[in-house]
C-alpha cells in the first residue's frame, strides 16, 4: 500500500495543485463567517468547486495502480498475486490465451469503473457542482 | 502634537435614540484594546489599535495599501488571530492572547472584495446559506431569501449562477447575503473596488442605505477617501498599522491630525512656511503664517493642533475648499500665481496654479475658467488650511502614498 501511495503521489500532486492553488480562499473564509464550522466551510464551500479534479486523481491513481505491474512484482503477497502479476505469469508461461483474455478483461474492468465513475458524477453529483469552470458573464 | 482622540463613543451617528434603536435591531458595540497583530516571519501588520464603536454605527477604516486595514477586518471577523490586545463584540471577548472565538460563532457576516460567492450555489442558495445558522423553519428561510433578493433588486435572478451575473449583481448577492441573517455587524473588505466608477456609486449608495436600514454596526474598509466620506458615520484612518485618527469625517476633515492624514483625505498642495509665535490667547488654534521673499502678500491665517510656543519652520497643507480664485486687483487675496491648467468638471472649472518659487497648487475649483497663462489671485480660508512642523511633514510624506500629497481634484474629496 505505502509503495503504491508512494508512486501515484507525485502524479496526483500534479493533478490537483493546478485546481486547489485556484482556490479562492475567501469562499472558505465566507462560510466561516456565515456560520459555517470549519468542517462545513470545507465540505460545503469548497469540497464542490474541487470535487472534479478530486474525481479525475482518483480514477487517475486506479487505473495506474490496478494494472501496475513493478511494484506488484516485487512486493505481492505470493497467496494473493494481483490482475497485473497474474496476466505477466500466464504470458512468461506461454499461456497466452488466458493471459491475452486476462489483460483483455482487465482493460475492460478498468474502463468500465472509469465510465461508472464519471457517469456517476454526471447523473448524481449536485447540478451546480457539475458547472464549476463555466464561462463568467463580464 | 495633540493625540488624537480615538473613542468613537462621543461621537455617535445621532442621537441617543438612534443608538437605543441599534441596540433593538441587535447592533454590537466594538471595543478594539491595543490590539498588534504580527505575522510569522515578523512582519507587523498592526501596532497597538485601539478603538471603540457604537452600535450601529458605519465606521469605514481608510488608508493606503499595506497600512493594517485589511488585517484590521479580518481580526475582527475572527479569521486572523491577534497577538496582543482584546477585542469584544457586544459585551463578549471574542479575541485575546488567549481566547480566540471562532469566525462562525461571532454573530456577524462580510462582504468579499471578490464577492466570495459559491459557484456551485444559485443565488438563492448563496444567500439562504448565511439562514443556516438561524435554524429557521425551510419556508421562513425561502421567504426571507426572497425578500433580500428583492431588496436588492435580484428576485427574478434568483435561479442564475453565479457565473451567469455580471459583477455588480454578483456585488449585490454579496450583500444579500450579508443582510439576510440579520446578524448585529456586517464587515465590508472592499466591496466596491472592483467595480467601474459608475457602478461604484450607485452600489455605494445602496450599500450605506440598506445597512443603516438593517440597523447594524458596520465595518468598512477602503482606500478611497471620497467613498469613506461619502459613507461613514466614522472614520480611522491607519498608517503603517497604526490608527492615526478616528472621528467623524468632518472632524477628520477639518482638523487632521497629522500631516499624513491631511494628504491622505485630499490637498491642493503645500507650501513650506514661517510660523509665528503663537500666544496663550489664541484659542481658536489658527496661527499667523508668513513665506519667503514677497510671495505672501498680506497676513494671512491658518488652522493647526500644534503647540508654536515659539514659532519656526512649517509646512502649509492647503485643502481643495482653503483657497479660492480672487482677481489680481481685488487687494484681498493672499498669494499671486498664474495659471498652469485649467479642466471643464461639469459644475465647474479647476485649476492648476503656479506659485513662483513656491510650488503648485491643484484642484482650485471656480464656475468660471481662467485660462492658461493669465495671473490670478488666490485667497486662503484658514479653515482649509493646516499647518505642521516641517519636520514632521517630511516624515509623513515619506509614508503617503505617491502622488496623494497633491492634484486630488475637488470632485474627488468629501466634503466641500
Amino acid at each position: 500500500m505505502i509503495a503504491y501511495i508512494a508512486s501515484s503521489l507525485p502524479t496526483n500532486a500534479r493533478v490537483l495543485v493546478g485546481a486547489v492553488s485556484q482556490l479562492q480562499s475567501s469562499l472558505r473564509d465566507a462560510a466561516r463567517a456565515h456560520g459555517a464550522g470549519a468542517f462545513m466551510a470545507w465540505a460545503r464551500g469548497v469540497l464542490p468547486v474541487v470535487s472534479r479534479p478530486l474525481t479525475m486523481a482518483w480514477l487517475l491513481t486506479f487505473c495506474g495502480v490496478f494494472l501496475e505491474l513493478p511494484i506488484s512484482q516485487l512486493l505481492y503477497a505470493p497467496s494473493n498475486p494481483p490482475a497485473s502479476v497474474g496476466i505477466q505469469d500466464n504470458l512468461g508461461n506461454y499461456h497466452f490465451g488466458i493471459g491475452m483474455a486476462q489483460s483483455v478483461l482487465a482493460v475492460a474492468i478498468a474502463l468500465a469503473v472509469v465510465a461508472l465513475v464519471l457517469g456517476g458524477y454526471r447523473l448524481f453529483a449536485p447540478a451546480g457542482w457539475r458547472r464549476i469552470g463555466a464561462a463568467t458573464r463580464g | 502634537m495633540a493625540e488624537p482622540t480615538m473613542s468613537g463613543s462621543e461621537t455617535s451617528p445621532g442621537s441617543a435614540a438612534a443608538t437605543t434603536a441599534a441596540q433593538a435591531a441587535g447592533a454590537h458595540s466594538i471595543g478594539v484594546e491595543q490590539v498588534s497583530k504580527e505575522y510569522p516571519g515578523g512582519s507587523v501588520a498592526l501596532r497597538e489599535v485601539s478603538l471603540q464603536v457604537e452600535p450601529g454605527t458605519f465606521v469605514v477604516l481608510l488608508g493606503p495599501s499595506g497600512s493594517g486595514k485589511t488585517t484590521l477586518l479580518r481580526c475582527l471577523a475572527g479569521i486572523e488571530r491577534v497577538t496582543t490586545g482584546t477585542i469584544t463584540i457586544g459585551h463578549r471577548t471574542v479575541a485575546s492572547d488567549r481566547v480566540h472565538v471562532p469566525p462562525d460563532q461571532r454573530n456577524l457576516s462580510m462582504v468579499f472584495q471578490d464577492y466570495a460567492l459559491w459557484p456551485h450555489l444559485r443565488v438563492r442558495e448563496n444567500v439562504a446559506f448565511a439562514l443556516r445558522r438561524s435554524k429557521l423553519p425551510k419556508p421562513d428561510a425561502q421567504a426571507r431569501t426572497r425578500a433580500m433578493l428583492e431588496r436588492v433588486g435580484l428576485g427574478r435572478l434568483a435561479d442564475r449562477y453565479p457565473n451567469e451575473l455580471s459583477g455588480g449583481e454578483q456585488q449585490r448577492v454579496a450583500l444579500a447575503r450579508a443582510l439576510v441573517a440579520g446578524t448585529g455587524l456586517i464587515l465590508c473588505d472592499e466591496p466596491l473596488s472592483n467595480l467601474d466608477a459608475d457602478l461604484r456609486e450607485r452600489m455605494r449608495v445602496e450599500i450605506s442605505s440598506l445597512v443603516r436600514e438593517s440597523g447594524a454596526t458596520a465595518v468598512y474598509i477602503t482606500h478611497d477617501q471620497a467613498e469613506a466620506f461619502a459613507l461613514a458615520d466614522q472614520i480611522g484612518l491607519l498608517q503603517n498599522g497604526r490608527l492615526v485618527q478616528f472621528g467623524k469625517p468632518e472632524e477628520i476633515y477639518s482638523q487632521p491630525a497629522t500631516p499624513f492624514v491631511a494628504r491622505f483625505t485630499g490637498l491642493s498642495g503645500e507650501l513650506a512656511v514661517r510660523v509665528g509665535a503663537q500666544h496663550a490667547a489664541e484659542a481658536d488654534k489658527t496661527v499667523e503664517i508668513g513665506m519667503d521673499g514677497s510671495a505672501l502678500l498680506r497676513p494671512c491665517r491658518a488652522g493647526t493642533s500644534v503647540s508654536w510656543t515659539s514659532g519656526g519652520d512649517g509646512i502649509l497643507l492647503v485643502r481643495p475648499t482653503g483657497v479660492q480664485l480672487a482677481g489680481t486687483n481685488d487687494g484681498d487675496h493672499h498669494l499671486a500665481g498664474t495659471v498652469a491648467d485649467v479642466a471643464y468638471r461639469g459644475r465647474g472649472y479647476e485649476h492648476a496654479i503656479d506659485i513662483s518659487g513656491h510650488g503648485r497648487l491643484t484642484g482650485i475649483f471656480a464656475p468660471f475658467r481662467v485660462e492658461r497663462g493669465e495671473a490670478v489671485g488666490l485667497r486662503l480660508d484658514p479653515a482649509g488650511c493646516h499647518v505642521f512642523p516641517a519636520v514632521a511633514a517630511q516624515d509623513s510624506a515619506v509614508a503617503a502614498a505617491p502622488g496623494q500629497a497633491a492634484a486630488v481634484p475637488l470632485s474627488a474629496v468629501g466634503p466641500e
